[in-house]
């Protein structure tokens, strides 16, 4: 190292123009930047930027952090099982705090992987376009940690852990985040009242294409179903499904139950024009 | 404003596209003259050129004092500053590691030592020349590329958490300013 290397002066710079350095470093410098001190891990978390995705995948034994920073090369980093709470439980910390992700995707990750999200706690709230993956119970408070308005699409599937139970509906509705995610695609074994997410999809008026799919277990009927939607227009209705308009009037949702096993229940948004014969279709694909 | 330069002028560049000229006299009595598109590049000296209401015809008899400059990093900035003078202004950046390009013409020029570039950032600062702001935060920003934790302690100078705390405890416990 030479000495026109050096800055030592660092620390007597006021913290903006620390802050405009730390624009000019990479991502690997700024994680190192980070471990020095506690001011520095400040001044880096404090400095946003942005990434298109970062991807977490289980290979067995070996776990897979994939950084797509929105350029190439991708990068991928791995890690031994060992390794999850020294290595991959910092770096995961620093991105969500520091990093505007446009995908967070665990969909790939085994639960022993992506039990610890339920751990993180957010220095700064996240900001993350896109989240997907699978939920237990545990994870599932990983959501609390974003920033409201910061997420817009949501693909969850719901599996329980253990004796978790069903998924928590009244804990779930009420997180802050909810009221800005505009597409969906929920899939819960059970669910106590599917009407609640569909009163929710309402409200904030999702986009056309999102779905959630469902067990039907309680003998409820699509009656009751739309004795508790009574501000909105039925369009078409049966035993089996019902179709009602939204709020903006080119946006119908279709809710359709059934008593077989093999088939999944679903609530779905689709165009007002969507063409009645290919309801079939969408509950055939189900 | 009359003041008198105790050392020769010191004539960076001759202007020969802009016929305007100013004189900047620096914190150590050194005299500079600099182009009117160069001296835009700083908000305080142009905020400074015109509420003193300074124009063609009198620029040159009234030198502007710079206190807080010396002659040195002021030459350096009247140099940024002529060689800047005609830049398209700057893209808004989405990426500044990939798109900010720092030119070898002004890698060279501020290939200093430590405290002449603190000195120069800290001049830089205060006559608010947002392009050469960019481009020493650029420099030392570089200087931390594929170092570990340890190795930027050193360039930095960054003190540990336990010494940060024993400062704090040392200048907490001092008698400080008597009376």
């Amino acid at each position: 190292m030479t000495n026109e290397s050096k800055f030592e002066n660092w620390n007597f710079l006021p913290e903006e123009m620390k802050l405009s350095c730390i624009r000019f470093m990479d991502f690997k410098t700024r994680y190192r930047l980070r471990a020095t001190s506690h001011t520095e891990r400040r001044l880096v978390e404090a400095q946003k930027f942005s990434w298109k995705s970062v991807k977490m995948r289980s290979w067995r034994r070996r776990k897979e952090i994939r950084l797509n920073f929105g350029f190439r090369p991708k990068t991928s980093i791995y890690y031994n099982e060992n390794q999850i709470e020294s290595m991959i439980v910092p770096l995961l910390s620093f991105i969500f705090n520091t990093v505007k992700l446009g995908k967070f995707d665990f969909s790939w990750a085994n639960f022993e992987f992506y039990q610890h999200l339920g751990h993180f706690v957010a220095s700064s709230p996240y900001q993350i376009d896109s989240v997907s993956g699978t939920f237990s119970f545990q994870t599932l408070q990983f959501l609390n940690n974003f920033a409201p308005n910061s997420i817009k699409h949501l693909h969850l599937e719901y599996e329980p852990e253990g004796h978790e139970g069903r998924f928590p509906i009244n804990q779930f509705i009420l997180y802050p985040i909810i009221n800005s995610i505009k597409l969906w695609n929920l899939t819960v074994e059970t669910i106590p009242d599917y009407e609640r997410i569909a009163r929710k999809w309402m409200e904030i008026d999702v986009d056309v294409g999102s779905v959630m799919f469902f067990n039907y277990y309680e003998n409820r009927t699509t009656d009751d179903f739309i004795s508790g939607m009574e501000d909105y227009t039925v369009v078409q209705k049966s035993p089996s499904l019902v179709r009602m308009e939204m709020k903006d009037k080119e946006k119908h949702m279709v809710l359709y139950v059934t008593y077989k096993w093999n088939k999944k229940c679903f609530i779905k948004i689709v165009a007002s024009d969507f063409p009645e014969s290919q309801v079939t279709d969408l509950i055939l694909r189900s | 404003m009359s003041v008198e330069p105790e050392v020769p002028i010191v004539q960076v560049e001759e202007v020969r596209e802009n016929p305007v000229l100013y004189k900047i006299i620096s914190s150590d009595n050194h005299v500079f003259t600099i182009s009117e598109h160069a001296v835009k590049l700083s908000k305080t000296l142009w905020d400074l050129i015109t509420n003193l209401g300074l124009t063609a015809e009198n620029a040159l008899d009234n030198p502007i004092p710079v206190e807080n400059v010396n002659g040195k990093n002021m030459e350096t900035i009247v140099q940024f500053c002529e060689r800047h003078k005609y830049d398209e202004e700057e893209p808004e950046y989405t990426n500044y590691i990939r798109e900010f390009v720092l030119p070898e013409w002004d890698r060279q020029l501020l290939s200093i030592d430590n405290e002449e570039l603190f000195q120069l950032i800290l001049a830089t600062n205060y006559l608010d020349i947002q392009k050469l702001m960019d481009y020493c935060c650029r420099v030392i920003g570089d200087m931390a590329k594929d170092k570990t934790p340890e190795e930027l302690r050193i360039i930095y100078g960054i003190p540990t958490d336990a010494e940060d705390d024993a400062l704090e405890r040392s200048a907490s416990d001092s008698p400080g300013p008597s009376g």
